[in-house]
This record gives C-alpha cells, structure tokens and sequence, in this order.
C-alpha cells in the first residue's frame, strides 16, 4: 500500500516537468561477491547450480563474463561430499536457443525428502557457503470442485477447492497447468501463496479456472509446491533481485535480498518438493484421471 | 487601579514636556520605585508584537545616557520593566522590521505601577530613526539559536507557483535543510522530520503540509509570526527533539475591516479581518487548490486522480476587560485525492489536520502574567480502496492522532532581575494507527487490525531568564514529563546563556536534553502523510536529544546588519528505523518491524542578516555532518542519512526598488545529497542484476538554483494590489533529484549474442517555471 501512496505522490508531483541526462557517476568502490543460484527440487537432478560473480559497475555485462567456470564447489549431505562439475555453456532449445553460463551439476546426488544439504563454494580469495533443507513432499487430499453460474457469454466460473496438510514452517505455492503446462519456475503466474505456518494444519486452497462455450470436456493439473521459508521469501518478494533500495529515495529496503548464501557470496540455495494432481471432468462431472507427485 | 494609561507624548505640549523633564532627579529619588508595564502593538492593526524589546535609559540632561534596564514583550506584546527609580528616562522599543521607537517618560515614584503601552508604526519608525541620535544600546536580548522570519518578508520572496510558503522560507535558514525539491519537510541540525513540532496557536500539527510534502500547510497572510529554534530551547518547551517551529496567526484589525484576496497559478486565497465592536476583533483566511480542476481541464483523461487541499484558519480575540483578554484560533485543512469518473476501483484518500485553541490570558498583576488554555489537535490519515468485483485485492488504512491538552503557565517578574516562567500540561493522546498491506492470501484479511492507544501525558516546566548583570544573563530551567504508555518520567534541564563583550557583540551558550514520545517512522524520507504516528512504549523507548551550542552574536551599522556565528555538537538516542527489508504488514508488528540506533550531529552556522533599509534579507552558511548507526540497518555500519550535506549556503533577499516596485531573490547552495548506489553488476537467470552493498554510499552532484520575484504595486478599482511574477530556478540548473541505472543492450551480430552497458541517468525536477500571481488589499 505504501509503494501505491508513494507512487501516487510522486506521480502528482512529477506533473511538473522533468528532464534526464546521462552522468558518470565516478568510480564507486566494487563489492566482490560471489553470485550463487540453486533450486533443487526432490527427486530432481541436480544440474541447474548456477556459479557467478559480480561486475564493476562500468563494465560491460555479459553472462558469459558474470560466470565462473573454475569454481572448487560441493554439497554435502549426510556426510557425503558430492563435488560440482562445470557443466560448460548449456543450450536448453535448439528451435529458439538459450545459451545458459556458469551451470554446474552434481552428477550422484539424489535429492530426497527431510535431508540437509551444505553448499561450499571457493573462487580465487572468495568462498561463499549455504544450507538447504527438502522440505516434506505435500499430499493432496481431495479437490472438491464447485461449478459457478453461467453468465450471459457463456463463461462459467469452476472453483477448484484443494486439501492438503500443511507441516509446520513450510510454505506453499499452489498453481495450475494442463497437459502442456507446468508450473512455472519461480515467482512468474502462481496462483496462490501460503506462508509457513507455526504448526502442522489441514489447510484449502482455491484455485479458480473460467471457461467460456459448451465445452465438454476439459482438463486441470493442479500444482502444489512446498519449499523452505527462503525461498517463500524470495517468491513473495516477487523474484526480489535488483529492486534499487532507494525506489523513489527509498533507503530502507534491504541492500541484500534477503537471501540464504553467506560469506563472500550472495545468491539463493534451497529446496523444495513438489504433488501434483491431474483433473480430468466434462462438465457438471468432475473425476480424477490420473495421479503424480 | 494599578493600570493607569500614560503616554507623555499625547498628553504634554513638548514646552512642558521640556520643562518636566529639567526637574532635577534627586528630587524624586526619595519615593518609591516604579514597575511600568504595558504592551507593544502594531499601529494600524492593534496586533500585539511579540520579542520587542523594551529597553529603559537613565536621562542625565546632556550626559550621556546610561542604560537601565530592558526586558522583551511576550507572545501577548507584553512587557514589564521592573523596579525603577523615580526619575526621566529615555525607553526605547524595537524591533525586526520596525527600526527604533524613542519615548521620554517620566517617573515621580508617587504611583508604584504605570501602565504605557507602545504602538508602532513601520513607516513612521524609519523616520525617527533618522531624527534620534545612534547609541551605544545594549544587543538587544535575542533567544538563542532561535530566528524569527516576518510573515511579510515570506509573502515578497519567490514561489514555486506564486504561493508563499513558510517553510520553504525556513529551508534558506542555516541548520535547516531539505530532503529533496518536493519536500517542504524540515531538518535541523541533523534531526529528522518528524523531530519538529510545529505549533500554531499552540496546536501541535502532526503533519504540517500539503500535497504530499510540497507545500507546508499554512498560510502566509493569516501568520503573525513566524519563529524557528533549533535544538536548544527554553524549559516552556518540549516534546520534540529537534526544533519547535512557532506560528503565530493574526489577532485580526481592532482598527478597521479589510484583507487580501489572491489568485496563483495554482491556487486562489483569502484573509478577512477587522473589529467585531469595541473590544474583539476576528481574523479569518482560507485557500483552495485547484490542481484537479487544471488535471481536468488539461489532462482529459480518467487516469490521473484529481487532487486538490483547502485549508481555513480563523480566530477571534475579546478583550473582557483591560487584563483579560479571550482568544479562540481554529485551523482546518484537507488533502484530499478523488477518483476518476471512470475508474475501475472505488477509491477514498484524504488526509489533513485540525485544531483549536481556547486561551485566556489575565494580567494578574504588573508582575503575574497567566495564561490558560484547552487546545484540541487531530491528524487523520485515511484510505479505502477496494477492485469492484474483487474485494480481495483491497485495502484501508487509518492514522488517527487525537491531542487533547490543557495547559497552564504563569510568567513572574519578582524582581528587577528575574523573569520567572512556570507551566504545566495535562494531555489526553488518542492514537489509533492501522496498515496494511493486503497481499492476496489466507490469514490476511481485507480490514486492517488497528492499534488503539489511550495515553495520559503529564508535563511541568519552570524558568528563570536571570540577568545576572547588564551583560550576563541566563535562561536556567527544567522540563519533567510522564508519558503513561511504557512509563516513562524524563528530565530535562535546560541552561542557555549569554554574555555581552561590548555593546554590540556577546557570546552565548547553550545544553538543552529533549525527549520525544511520539514517533513517526518514514520509510521513505519523503514525509509522506501515510506515515503512521506511534507512542513510545516499553519497547519503542522515547527518543532523546543532548545538545551543546556556542555562538557568537554582533551587530554593524547601528544594528543594520546581525552576524551571528554559532557551533553546535548533538547525540541523539532511541531513534527507530525500519529495519532492512521489512515490509510494515500490520501495525502490531511495529515494535519487531524497528531497529533502534543512534545518531550524531555537529555542525558551523553562519547568518548575516539586513533588518532594515530598502534591502532585507539574509546570506548563510552552514557547515554540517549528521551520522546514524542500527544494528539492523547496513549491516550495523554507520551511515549518513538522506539530509546530510556537508556545505549549505543561502541567499534571501528583497529589495524595493520603489514604491511601486518590489524584487525577491533567494539563492541556494548544497552540497551533494547522499544516495544509495550499486557496488556491482552481475547475472540473475542470465540477465544483468545490480548489487546495492551499503545504505547512501554516494553522493549525488551538489544542488544549486535561483529564484526571482518581481513585485509591481498598482491600483485596482481603488484597491491597493500586487501583481508579482515569479520565477523558479531562473537559470534551469538541472539538478540531481534522482538516479536511476538502466541497462542498454547492445548486440554483437557476429556471435549472435547480447552484452549490456549500464548507464547512469540523473533525473531532475522543475528546471526553470515561471508563474504569475495577482492579490489585492483591501
């Protein structure tokens, strides 16, 4: 609410009018970190751990420059150290490719459900550490669905209505696919967030879908995401990366994200584990097809 | 009767008078000492003047005049000169903008108390400046680290959009400074904002400004006074720990009905006053803004919000009888901020003050001044805005701080040498604070919980302004203040004084420890009428203030000209913050939501003022550093905040060029702001990221703009009328408001790949306007 109040203010105020110029803004002291970004998912390979550094502010930017390819990494996990291998540039689609830097996989680690996992990084003089911790697999009791009026465009409103427990100090995020959506990574088109609760409790989560015309049939996958309170975090905060502290002189919000990588680094290591319930109906017969977590 | 009305130059014929004032004075040493008390008004308006001073003079026929004694007039334009000697004496009365009032007066020691009241007159005092010969006077008394800005003197400077404003006036003073162009918010000496209190009439106003902190809330024609004093105050006050900005608003014309009324680009106001029969007299001033009707005008669109404010001040003054006198001052303003015609969400906001004061003063005796009053003081903050169809994603807040203050203070001369204030203060806060904001989630709900808090303040003060000799005086006293919520019982001793080298030069010192029980936590620097009031409780410990001052005071070409130099060392404790990364969801997460830290101050004023001639004005100096330091801020490093700047100098000047003529100039000078800038770049999810290490680690370019008003006086159907032009920033300085980082892309075709540059974009706010304005007296 504030943010919209500021934004109203400054608006008004900004009626009058302004004018930008480019400024060098001299030499500003560079804060070498190093940049950590790793989300492993139970049952999950782990071969998306990113490792990068920072840039001084008048260089050039490149991914390929803000990567580091000779890190010394680990995880360890029950007294296992499993290094990490430089994965080299990563192409993800050959029709439209994206070239990825600075990835790095973990070949034999498995991740599973109510483990901790240790992160080490070292790079020339810097070494940056975090902890991450499976939270447990949700379950998904039951979906009940309540159909809506018909309006006068034939669209209807279908309410998904979820139940699931909830563990204590886990967070969620519900969303919702179909056969060729997923959920997406992090903060972009959830449907629904719930914040860690202090103890284990049966909770509902309302998922809703509008259809329009006489569809007969039709289908919902309905996702349900548990992760660490870091990462809920992070999510709420809308993927928080480079929001300048100072938003309309804003000093107050954090400098550092707030984010779980210690040391010389700075940067995201966590996890989480996923259900996910596939809704197959017609209309005005709703049955559960299919089944996965 | 103890009153008795006695001016010498209506009653004798100047023969007389010559002859009286031959009879030999050890004539009269014999009888009793005389206390002459009395008021100094304003000529045409009977406008009692506050802080002249009343100085007595020994008349020796042809020696030279050896001075007595001189006390200043109280905020009622009191004063009483205790215990003199039968005899002739010379009185002189002045003060800023009035020049030098001569009177003889004449003491036969048969009559313990006279009364001789004093009336000026600006254009008739210029002219006995001329006739009465200069004197070695004593430095008039004047407080310390306190100044006085005349009303009139705001009204000739330059204006963004042709208002006055008073606190824009006040930023040009040294020790007092902006936070940024669309801030009138204040501060001094390295306090924040919301570290001043700002009294009008005696009602705090809790917010004292308008459109969101560009224009401060009162309005120029309906003030009196104005007065700012900077950390170091006397025991009468407290509550703040940085300054306390005094208004005054006029007692209204005993003499005739008349006013102003003016247009601007911006907003249209008014001042009526005049005698309501023989002994009241009413003042009563409004303005509205027209913002919204300009947007609606201009902008054709349903996307903006309409905005405007109004405010009304209005008082009234009885005089029950020649030693009471009866005064009601209200005060109301609105912000308010409208929905669109067509808007998508139903949308509620406005916030504003309000406020009012009963007050009787008795003139108990010559010696026992009282003064009572009830004051009542209200902020309100609200908004409602809620998605038609979706009532999820809406949301209210509400700010509410309610004052209800009964207040006593008596003002005892006992004796020649003392002048003895003492007080006490009985309040009823009312506070109810709620925010919220709604995120689309279960356990979050649409209504925001709101913290209601019901707290009894008790406070007492006692002073002695003490004149040790004709050139030391001390100003001794001490504040003691319960605040129930947490209870708290704080002390404060306060000592100022002063020492007069020669007759135009003392040094003065000064310790003042001030604590402040309200506190308003800004996020953003901006004084934003959304910023929730909280009370100091068991957690939130009352803030504190410890300040030491030394100065140096001088005046040239008989007191044309004041130099005043002051050196100032401050630590403030118990000051709160919002701490890193948190985001204020509900009011009952306050107390967790803070950090608590501390913070430093020093600093070297200088003010050269011109109190009198065509030109007035003045030229400052500031040299200024202020520090803070929380544990849970910038990783507990020290940092300065957003109103550091280390140098500041300041240009206020009007010039009468004619009669019909008049010209404004203020110039300012900053040093360059601190501002949070990244420290580094780096990738997130393959794109350019920037990395902000530590709180204001830059400094933005230093600020600097001129202003200019042209004043022409004409006649308007008969009416004396002023059409002044203004120009801001006259020589478009582009100064820094902002910086922003953007990333441009640049694509390498032979790789087929994209590399970033990052580039820094200063944003600055009104380069040069130009606005116009016309009123009219009447």
């Amino acid at each position: 609410m504030r943010k919209f109040i500021t934004n109203l203010f400054v608006a008004i105020s900004l009626m009058a009018i302004g004018c930008t110029k480019i400024v060098d803004p001299g030499e500003i002291p560079h804060d070498r970190r190093l940049v950590i970004r790793g989300i492993m998912e139970v049952g999950k390979p782990v071969d998306e751990i990113y490792i990068g550094r920072t840039l001084a502010l008048h260089e050039q930017f490149s991914p390929e420059k803000a990567a580091v390819e000779d890190a010394i990494a680990s995880i360890e996990s029950n007294g296992i150290v499993y290094p990490l291998r430089y994965r080299g540039v990563v192409v993800d689609s050959l029709s439209y490719p994206r070239y990825h830097y600075g990835l790095y996989a973990a070949d034999s680690l498995s991740v599973q459900s109510g483990r901790q996992f240790r992160l080490s990084v070292q790079w020339n003089d810097l070494n940056a550490f975090a902890t991450a911790s499976t939270p447990p697999v949700p379950v998904i009791d039951s979906i009940q669905i309540i159909e809506g009026e018909v309006s006068a465009y034939s669209f209807m409103f279908i309410d998904f209505q979820t139940y699931f427990t909830a563990e204590a100090g886990i967070g969620y995020i519900a969303d919702r696919g179909d056969y060729y959506g997923r959920y997406s990574d992090f903060s972009n088109g959830y449907d629904r967030i719930m914040p860690p609760t202090s103890k284990q409790e049966r909770l509902t989560v309302s998922i809703g879908v509008e259809r329009q015309g006489e569809l007969k049939q039709d289908s919902l996958l309905i996702i349900l995401v548990a992760m660490e309170s870091a990462l809920f975090e992070y999510i709420l905060d809308g993927g928080f990366t480079s929001r300048h502290p100072d938003d309309y002189f804003v000093p107050n919000e954090s400098l550092i994200p707030p984010w779980n990588v210690s040391g010389d680094g700075l940067g995201l290591f966590v996890a989480r584990a996923r259900a996910e319930k596939f809704v197959s109906y017609t209309r005005s017969k709703f049955y559960f097809e299919s089944e996965s977590q | 009767m103890w009153h008795f009305s006695f001016d010498i130059r209506r009653i004798l014929p100047l023969g007389a008078k010559a002859f009286l004032l031959s009879i030999p004075l050890q004539a009269q040493d014999q009888s009793l000492p005389v206390t002459v008390s009395g008021t100094v008004t304003e000529a045409k308006s009977g406008e009692a003047l506050l802080g002249f001073h009343v100085l007595a003079f020994r008349d020796t026929l042809g020696h030279e005049d050896q001075f007595l004694r001189g006390v200043a007039t109280n905020k009622q334009g009191y004063y009483s000169l205790q215990q003199l000697p039968p005899g002739r004496y010379i009185i002189r009365v002045s003060g800023v903008g009035y020049g030098t009032l001569v009177d003889t007066l004449l003491l036969f020691g048969t009559e313990k108390n006279i009364w001789h009241s004093f009336s000026l007159s600006q254009t008739d005092i210029r002219l006995e400046e001329v006739v009465v010969e200069s004197r070695r006077d004593p430095v008039p008394t004047r407080a310390i680290s306190t100044i006085a800005v005349r009303p009139d003197f705001i009204r000739q400077m330059p204006a963004l959009g042709g208002e006055a404003d008073v606190f824009r006036s006040l930023q040009l003073l040294p020790g007092v400074k902006a936070v940024s162009e669309i801030s009138s918010g204040l501060y001094v000496r390295g306090g924040s904002h919301d570290q001043n209190l700002t009294l009008l009439d005696g009602v705090a106003i809790h917010n004292p400004s308008h459109l969101g902190g560009f224009l401060s809330a009162f309005h120029a024609d309906a003030l009196k006074d104005v007065r700012i004093m900077k950390g170091v105050f006397p025991a009468e006050y407290g509550g703040r720990l940085s300054s306390i900005i005094d208004l005054d608003s006029k007692d209204g014309s005993r003499e005739k009905l008349g006013g102003t009324a003016g247009v601007s680009l911006i907003n249209s106001r008014f001042m009526l006053e005049g005698p309501l029969g023989e002994s009241a007299s009413f003042m009563v001033a409004g303005r509205r803004v027209y913002l919204d009707l300009l947007v609606s005008l201009f902008l054709k669109t349903d996307e903006v919000p309409l905005y405007y404010f109004y405010d009304l001040n209005a008082r009234v003054n009885f005089a029950l009888s020649p030693s009471d006198r009866l005064t009601f001052s209200g005060f109301f303003g609105r912000d308010v901020l409208d929905e669109p015609a067509d808007s998508r969400r139903s949308f509620e906001l406005f916030w504003g003050n309000s406020g009012g004061t009963i007050r009787w003063t008795h003139l108990a005796s010559p010696t026992l001044f009282l003064n009572t009053s009830v004051t009542y003081s209200n902020y309100r903050f609200f908004v409602d805005l809620s998605e038609f169809g979706n009532a999820l994603t809406g949301f209210t807040s509400v700010s509410d701080l309610r004052d209800v203050i009964v207040r006593a203070n008596v003002e005892y001369f006992p004796h020649e040498d003392h002048r003895i204030k003492a007080g006490m203060e009985v309040v009823d806060h009312s506070i109810k604070a709620s925010h919220l904001d709604i995120i689309d989630a279960p356990g979050f709900s649409k209504e925001p919980p709101a913290r209601k808090f019901r707290i009894a303040e008790l406070g007492a003060f006692v002073q002695d302004e003490w004149n040790l000799s004709n050139a030391f005086s001390l100003n001794l006293g001490g504040r003691v203040t319960y605040f129930q919520s947490g209870r708290f019982l704080r002390v404060e001793p306060r000592l100022l004084g002063s020492y007069a080298l020669t007759p135009e030069s003392k040094i003065k010192g000064a310790y003042a420890r001030v604590h402040q029980f309200l506190h308003q936590v800004s996020r953003y620097e901006l004084a934003l009428p959304s910023d929730v009031w909280f009370p100091a409780t068991s957690v939130v410990r009352p803030g504190r203030s410890d300040m030491i001052m030394l100065g140096f005071e001088t005046t040239l070409s008989e007191r044309a000209y004041v130099i005043t130099a002051e050196v100032y060392y401050r630590k403030m404790a118990n000051l709160f913050e919002f701490k890193e990364g948190v985001e204020l969801r509900d009011v009952g997460e306050f107390e967790s939501a803070v950090s608590k830290g501390t913070g430093d101050a020093y600093g070297f004023e200088l003010l050269l003022q011109k109190q009198t001639g065509a030109m007035t004005g003045w030229v400052s100096y500031t040299l200024a550093s202020t520090k803070r330091t929380f544990p849970d801020i910038n990783r507990g490093r020290t940092f300065f905040p957003r109103h550091d700047r280390l140098h500041d100098i300041s240009l206020a000047l009007t010039y009468r060029l004619s009669e019909g003529w008049e010209f404004g100039v203020t110039w300012m000078f900053a040093s360059g702001q601190p501002y949070t800038m990244p420290s580094a770049q780096y990738a997130w999810d393959g794109y350019p990221q920037l990395l902000y290490s530590d709180r204001n680690n830059y400094r933005l370019a230093a600020f600097h703009k001129l202003d200019l008003a042209f004043i022409r006086r004409f006649s308007f159907f008969g009416l004396p009328a002023e059409f002044s032009i203004n120009i801001y920033n006259a020589y478009a300085s582009l100064n820094p408001f902002t910086q922003i980082i953007t990333f441009k892309s640049l694509y390498d075709g032979q790789t087929d790949t994209f590399q970033w540059e990052p580039v820094v974009q200063q944003i600055t706010l009104f380069p040069i306007i130009p606005t116009f304005g016309l009123s009219v007296t009447f």
